[in-house]
């Protein structure tokens, strides 16, 4: 009979064990589920606790398809652009403002000799210029320098309606991962907005065009469709614009008188 | 300001300006005469520089057509263009060393080709035997004042290097 009780009072204190062991296993959940917002006792939710590890990145958390390369660091910020200076496919030098100007601007990071870059060499080539992820936007292509690419080969797939350039110090300077990658600037903030890649010129437009709508750069159309114009498209557009409101070559109005105003001292040499 | 080299050209090139140097015969793309002047619809021999105060197009002539049809009021354009080294004996280039862009001297007969409101100026000149034209427009002929004086900043910051 002692044996009996002994093992009893045994067997009643490993449960009490036990159900401690429980009660201190649910209150850490519920600890837990109280830091995530969730307030399981009263049935309301509470208001979330502040993060132990603030966010560092601006980005959407951001996946690859198969075959394209992760851009880089996810929690690194995007960070200033640069303005760009380099060497023209055909010879000679360039400069490309993408700071402080009032449009945004897409880097295209290309390279002559990817495959996947052919895809967007040919998108970027298409007559009437390529639908763009947001209006007022200016496509400019980057390849690596001479030291690093044919510049025949550049030359020959540089559409005639984009500024191509040829500048490895850019790679370095945006961090380029792998090519073909896009960088999207805000002009105005001399920022970048929007950074990736894939494999359709149709997957970069979206993913940088939700990057437009995330930074509240959408702008009017009207501007966007007469930048996107190639030269003469934009000759045409204006000949036709000037002939429907009666302006023809030798028209007066081309030629104003300066109001009297203007023609003191402003007409002295600076 | 950021300094832009090629073919013995060089520029300094202010916060927001665009800028391209190409050397001899190669030129900018051209556009078919029907509405470019004609000296736009062959390129020119020699080197050749533009400077905007805006995106410069991809496309355009050496006396930037295809640039000023973009330009908005407050813009400027200077067109740095290299002829034949023969064309220093002419009278045309008899003027050594770059000009000074003056307000008085802009006019929109100067353009190449008009557009309404802007205004332009054309000046032929030579240094160390090279021949140059230099071109400048500005966006808007009637308030042209500021203009002229940032594009004659610009155009001083231009330094040619003798052809050896």
């Amino acid at each position: 009979m002692a044996a009996l009780v002994v093992a009893l009072a045994l067997v009643v204190a490993l449960l009490g064990v036990l159900v401690i062991g429980l009660l201190r296993s649910h209150a850490e959940i519920l600890r837990a589920l109280h830091d995530l917002g969730v307030n399981l006792e009263d049935g309301v939710a509470a208001p979330a606790a502040p993060r132990r590890t603030p966010a560092v990145s601006n980005r959407a958390p951001m996946r690859t398809s198969e075959g394209v390369p992760r851009p880089r660091d996810e929690n690194a910020p995007m960070g200033d652009a640069v303005d760009l200076t380099g060497e023209l496919p055909l010879g000679g030098a360039a400069r490309v403002a993408v700071t402080g100007v009032g449009h945004a601007t897409l880097l295209a990071f290309l390279s002559s000799g990817c495959g996947t870059c052919g895809v967007f060499w040919e998108a970027l080539s298409v007559p009437d210029g390529p639908e763009l992820p947001g209006p007022d936007t200016r496509v400019v292509i980057v390849t690596n320098g001479p030291e690093a690419e044919s510049a025949a080969a550049v030359a020959d797939l540089a559409p005639t309606a984009i500024v191509t350039i040829m500048a490895s110090h850019a790679w370095d300077d945006y961090r380029v991962p792998v090519s073909p990658y896009f960088l999207l600037v805000d002009g105005p903030s001399g920022t970048v907005v929007g950074e990736g890649s894939g494999t359709s010129w149709e997957q970069v437009r979206d993913l940088l065009g939700r990057a437009i709508a995330d930074a509240g750069l959408a702008r009017s159309d009207d501007h966007s469709r007469l930048a996107r114009m190639g030269g003469q498209d934009r000759a045409d557009w204006v000949d036709s614009e000037m002939h429907a409101a009666g302006i023809e070559p030798g028209h007066p109005s081309l030629y104003p008188t300066p109001h009297a105003s203007h023609l003191g001292a402003d007409d002295a040499t600076p | 300001m950021s300094l832009l080299t090629d073919s013995g050209i060089s520029i300094d090139l202010p916060h927001r300006w665009d800028g391209q140097i190409r050397g001899a015969g190669r030129g900018f793309t051209s556009h078919s005469a029907t509405t470019v002047a004609p000296l736009d619809a062959t390129p020119t021999a020699g080197s050749v520089l533009h400077a905007s105060s805006f995106a410069l197009p991809a496309e355009r002539g050496d006396y930037g057509s295809g640039a000023v049809e973009v330009m908005g009021g407050s813009d400027i354009l200077i067109c740095l263009l290299e002829h034949e080294p023969a064309a220093a004996a002419t009278a045309l280039f008899r003027r050594e060393g770059l000009p000074r862009v003056g307000v008085a001297d802009f006019s929109p007969e100067s353009m190449q080709r008009a557009m309404p409101g802007m205004s332009g100026f054309q000046r032929f000149f030579q240094v160390a035997g090279r021949p140059f034209c230099l071109y400048v427009v500005v966006g808007h002929h009637v308030t042209r004042g500021p203009l002229v004086r940032s594009a004659h900043a610009v155009v001083q910051t231009i330094s040619i290097v003798p052809k050896s």
